[in-house]
């Protein structure tokens, strides 16, 4: 099988491991820090979690994988003391732990690194570091006055970093921090708060592949430590390059639990979904015909420059590049939802100006952000708005489909069949059309999104990273959806970060690096190593 | 309040939702605030037992009319509120409405419909002005209508030097005084505008734009809406709201007087957010409005017959709005 990531090949963790899960093995292994048996726990209506077993040995890095929806996020909720178990036995330690809390478990040592970020932004690393329990004056009388001793602090900081090997400025202000290094400075938290085992969920989602090796770095610094590190990722690759162990939980129970070496990315697929790795990256392809959109010499100060491409009809086209390569940018520009230097813009050969998401639409192109909770749903809507309110918008035509009557009036019975089709044709799970669209599931949610994309009609889609935090069973229902637009002439755009999925879906793939186009290759031709070369901008 | 109204199991299949999306809706909007019912109903009884001549037909009557401007503002401001943006000027161009109204019929003779007419479009133009500021150039709502609040009282003073105008036309007092069968004329006026406000809300296009900005302007943004359009729309229906409220008031003391309704920009909030509208936007609804503001008006005319002094009736509505704001904080707590 063709590994498709490029830097698990060189990654200093799968080529030497630092600590061979069959070293712990003797009795030394016995040991556990953390011991879950038997854990369940129902929420209305769903058994979220059913006799799960989990354990986590000092000095391991023990994987929680599934798919959204198959209990992980109970799962580290209970460790982290923020849902309490039905059923089921807790120790830590040795010692049984009956009633939970956050702040018991952070006191206890189980520290969480959450996906969106705890921080303060407008203090600087240090205080952070030590927020809620400054380090005091060594002179009683200050101390006592709450006078923070600024120097221990910065030197505990440093001795912290020192040891993690992060190369941060405890001086530093957090929100002049990357994502990557305010990452660390929370791993570093849970270190100073003398974490035995910390939880990380999901600590790729943001992280470019180079930022994602130094965080690997980082999490082998903590397990040399002894610390027991839970690591939940959608990413298999990394999971099988970081952990000791994997356990798969799949609605609710548990699957198994393996050893990560020698274990394939196909296994761990079938063991969270019963599929294969082509079976969950399909190449699809459409009808290619007429070139429908033309960009030329786009450039917005210091986002992108002199962006030039082309995109014919029933063509899927790929835009590959590491976090910040202005891709984003690029097309929310195009879009007109963001101010555009220069650069002429062609549809269907004749000039076209776009100022904003309105006339962007009215010339037929769609636009799917990556940021689906804030650009995309409307959380306290309907799934029947959600999905309908862009046609709506477009008065004669949301008229012509019977939608609306007059002054914008909803036709109730019109509005209801034409969602009724669309959650058929998309296979959307929804219990009912009036249900708000945050009860349903991210997949479903994204599919919502692109009915509302194509509703009206759309000739040109434009996709931001569309399978992010989406199951992979719900994944390959959207690329299904992406084949079938793509043979009904639709051109379709994907800007995607998973190197796999572009490889797989996309005829043609234009690579970015710092606001530029650095190369561009056909499906036939495309390897991971090759793109990854085009987006850091080495390649020759 | 989103948690309350949604189980699946409550609802039908998929293939039943046409019908589903109408009735659930109104059923959802009637009871999901059942609190809020059992409050106003729990104020009833109270105020029945305690003071003497509340519980009465003709009572109840007073309290609609007395509830009339208030309730006309409300229902302009829960769409502003529910849009996330807020209007502060609105009890201001009440009471310009109500002179504008007054100086017409009186000094310049202008017959009752043109005088009315034009003074809702000085309404329209007002909350106009507001949301063209605040829609295009994005200046917060708070600062502008504050700014508006200003100009629309000291054009009020301007215009009646700090006099109050009376002699109006016998034939005017019909929009404040009149019945229409048992119902007071400007009760009748008020359902109306929340009925209408009701259904921009819950059946128009329009209605899922306001929730739409209100609850996610930057993917309202992406999915077409016209954002401005939509900010400017319920400003502009705000002032008209304003303006109208002015012209009942006129009506009904067939008096005005520029700083009438000095006090009544709380009483619209209160009716607004104890109605269950997030100040946050896109969430709240009409009926929840019409509760709160009968509760506020039970309360003004309740403390009223209880012979309680207006001084401390401030008082009292400030506490009821705290608890009121504190009861929803920990039942949507307890939900969440």
């Amino acid at each position: 099988m063709r590994r498709p990531i490029l830097q698990l090949e060189d990654s200093p963790m799968t080529s030497s491991p630092s600590h061979p899960p069959e070293s712990r093995t003797d009795g030394a292994a016995e040991r556990l820090v953390l011991d879950m048996r038997g854990i369940g726990k129902r929420f209305p209506g769903v058994v979220a979690l059913d006799e799960v077993d989990f354990s986590v040995r000092p000095g391991e890095v023990h994987v929680l994988l599934g798919e959204n929806g198959a209990g992980k996020s109970t799962m580290i909720k209970i460790i982290s003391g923020v849902v309490e178990k039905d059923t089921g036995e807790m120790e830590f330690e040795g010692e049984v732990i009956e009633r939970c809390s956050p702040a018991l478990t952070r006191e206890l040592g189980i520290s969480v690194i959450h996906q969106e970020l705890s921080l303060v932004r407008l203090m600087d690393v240090k205080s952070n570091l030590f927020l809620g329990r400054d380090l005091r004056s060594a002179n009683p009388l200050l101390g006592r006055l709450g006078v923070r001793d600024e120097a221990a602090m910065e030197r505990r900081c440093r001795e912290i970093f020192t040891e993690l090997r992060i190369e941060v400025d405890p001086n530093a202000e957090v929100l002049n921090l990357s994502l990557s290094d305010m990452q660390f400075l929370e791993i570093a938290k849970a270190v100073a708060f003398d974490a035995k085992v910390i939880l990380m969920d999901e600590p790729t989602s943001s992280l470019g592949p180079g930022e994602k090796e130094a965080l690997f770095e980082v999490i082998e610094r903590l397990t040399e430590r002894g610390i027991g590190v839970v690591y939940v990722s959608h990413t298999l690759e990394d999971c099988l390059a970081i952990g000791d162990r994997i356990s798969v939980l799949r609605d609710g129970r548990h699957v198994g639990t393996i050893d990560a070496e020698n274990t394939e990315v196909d296994t761990l697929i079938r063991m969270m979904t019963g599929r294969t790795f082509s079976e969950r990256y399909p190449r699809i392809s459409g009808k290619v015909g007429e070139e429908v959109l033309e960009v030329r010499n786009f450039t917005t100060g210091g986002v992108f420059a002199d962006v030039s491409f082309k995109v014919k009809a029933g063509e899927i086209l790929g835009f590959a590049g590491l976090v910040g390569a202005g891709r984003t940018e690029l097309f929310r520009a195009l879009f007109g939802l963001d101010r555009l230097d220069g650069g002429e813009l062609f549809i269907d050969g004749e000039p076209v100006r776009i100022r904003k998401p309105r006339d962007a639409i009215r010339h037929g192109l769609s636009f799917l952000t990556e940021d689906r909770k804030n650009q995309g749903v409307f959380p306290l809507l309907s799934v029947l708005e959600n999905l309908l309110i862009t046609l709506f918008n477009f008065g004669r035509e949301s008229r012509s489909r019977r939608l609306t009557r007059l002054l914008g009036y909803i036709n109730g019975s019109g509005a209801g069949s034409l969602s009724r089709d669309y959650v058929q044709r998309l296979s959307i799970k929804v219990a009912s059309l009036t249900d708000q669209i945050a009860q349903l599931s991210g997949g479903n949610q994204q599919k919502v999104l692109l009915a509302r994309g194509i509703s009206t009609g759309a000739r040109i889609v434009i996709l931001d990273e569309p399978t992010k935090g989406v199951d992979a069973g719900a994944k390959v229902e959207i690329y299904r959806i992406l084949e079938e637009l793509a043979q009904l002439g639709v051109a379709i755009i994907v800007i995607s970060s998973e190197l796999p999925e572009v490889t797989a879906i996309c005829n043609r793939i234009i690579v970015m690096n710092e606001g530029r186009i650095t190369g561009e290759v056909l499906r036939e031709d495309a390897d991971a190593e090759t793109i990854m070369r085009y987006a850091t901008g080495t390649a020759a | 309040m989103s948690n309350e109204v949604n189980t699946d199991s409550e609802r039908g299949p998929a293939t039943e939702t046409s019908g589903g999306y109408s009735i659930s809706s109104l059923i959802a909007s009637g009871f999901s605030k059942y609190g809020l019912n059992l409050a106003l109903v729990l104020l009833i009884v109270f105020l029945s037992i305690t003071a003497e001549n509340f519980f009465t037909v003709s009572n109840m009557m007073n309290i609609l009319l007395q509830s009339s401007n208030i309730g006309i503002m409300a229902a302009g401001l829960t769409l502003v509120i529910i849009c996330a943006e807020i209007d502060l000027s609105v009890a201001s161009i009440q009471s310009m409405g109500a002179v504008v109204v007054a100086l017409l019929l009186k000094e310049y003779g202008v017959p009752i419909v043109p005088a009315v007419i034009a003074t809702l479009i000085l309404g329209v133009v007002l909350g106009g002005v507001s949301g063209v500021f605040v829609g295009w150039f994005a200046i917060p709502a708070f600062i502008l209508t504050l700014a508006m609040d200003s100009l629309a009282r000291g054009g009020a003073l301007i215009l009646t030097g700090e006099q109050s105008i009376f002699g109006l036309p016998e034939a005017f007092s019909v929009v404040g005084q009149g019945y229409l069968g048992p119902f007071p004329m400007a009760a009748v006026i008020m359902g109306l505008v929340f009925l209408v406000a009701h259904l921009i809300l819950s059946r128009t296009v329009l209605g899922t734009n306001i929730y739409a900005v209100g609850g996610n302007k930057e993917a309202a943004r992406v999915a077409g809406v016209n954002v401005f359009a939509v900010k400017l729309f319920v400003l502009v229906f705000s002032g008209f709201c304003g303006a109208l409220a002015g012209v009942v008031m006129a009506s009904r003391l067939m008096a005005a007087q520029a700083i009438m309704g000095m006090f009544d920009l709380m009483d619209v909030i209160a009716a607004v957010v104890i109605g269950g509208a997030s100040l946050l936007g896109g969430e709240g609804r009409v009926i929840g409005t019409v509760i709160g503001t009968l509760i506020i008006a039970c309360i003004r005319n309740g403390l009223n017959l209880l012979g309680i002094a207006a001084d401390w009736q401030l008082l009292a509505v400030g506490a009821i709005i705290i608890l009121a704001v504190l009861l929803d904080y920990v039942g949507k707590k307890r939900t969440a």
